[in-house]
């Protein structure tokens, strides 16, 4: 058999296997979706009220402390709602609780994270090296620099050397 | 540049399912990695999910929220569910 037809027959597989769960069990996902829609509500509104009120770019320890725990409270969130995706797919029970439950594997994640910014490091270099980062006109705001590098600079002085 | 992005895009490639053998197996980092380099052989079926998944998005994007989440719900589900379908292979090979 080609490659082509074997691709074709696993995705056909995986694509009609995926709907036969949603079939199989639609109450609990559409749970999922609610706790989906509560997870990113509830930051959204979080970061709408830190913005508003925190000024939250500055250059000083408590506010990367911070930032650094609210990260942390998102990444363990998020991975109790991978815990409960993984409940569905085995067809077992889930409990709300499991959003929060699953915190003490959180130093491991943190630590691939930081492995997967490290492959980042060499371009990191490149673009500070092309475009130097002014600390007074950006503070910790890195979004706003690599947004700055892309809307304003002539983006094709990226890609030549 | 776009040879200093090749390290992240391969990292990215090789090492996708790390974060899921720990977050579902609680495997140590060695195995996890040893064994999520071993489950992502076929690159060319996980960027054709990848591109199908983004084009998924991108369309429930333009319908709204409501319809952005559930699509981003389902990408979910199937990448969980492709995760699990290797992590079966990987399992059927060894023994």
């Amino acid at each position: 058999m080609s490659q082509k037809n074997i691709i074709k027959k696993k995705l056909n597989h995986l694509f009609h296997t995926s709907i036969q769960f949603i079939k199989n069990n639609v109450s609990f996902f559409f749970s999922i979706i609610a706790i989906h829609l509560f997870i990113i509500m509830f930051f959204i509104l979080i970061n709408q009220v830190i913005y508003t009120y925190i000024p939250i770019y500055d250059l000083k320890f408590g506010i990367i402390l911070l930032r650094f725990s609210l990260f942390c409270l998102m990444t363990g969130v998020w991975v109790g709602y991978f815990k409960i995706i993984l409940s569905f797919i085995d067809c077992k029970n889930y409990n709300l609780t499991m959003l929060l439950q699953n915190f003490n594997i959180l130093p491991k994640i943190l630590a691939i994270r930081f492995i997967s910014y490290l492959s980042l490091v060499p371009f990191i270099i490149y673009l500070l090296n092309q475009f130097p980062y002014d600390i007074n006109q950006y503070g910790t705001n890195i979004e706003q620099y690599m947004l700055n590098i892309f809307l304003e600079e002539n983006i094709t002085s990226l890609f030549t050397c | 540049m776009l040879i200093l992005l090749l390290l992240p895009i391969w990292y990215t490639y090789k090492f996708w399912i790390v974060e899921l053998l720990i977050i579902d197996k609680n495997y140590s980092f060695k195995n996890a990695f040893l064994l999520s380099y071993k489950m992502t052989n076929n690159i060319i079926l996980f960027s054709i999910i990848i591109i199908i998944i983004i084009l998924l998005n991108l369309i429930t994007l333009l319908l709204g929220y409501i319809f952005f989440i559930f699509g981003l719900t389902c990408s979910y589900l199937v990448l969980i569910h492709y995760y699990r379908l290797l992590l079966i292979d990987v399992s059927n090979n060894k023994s």
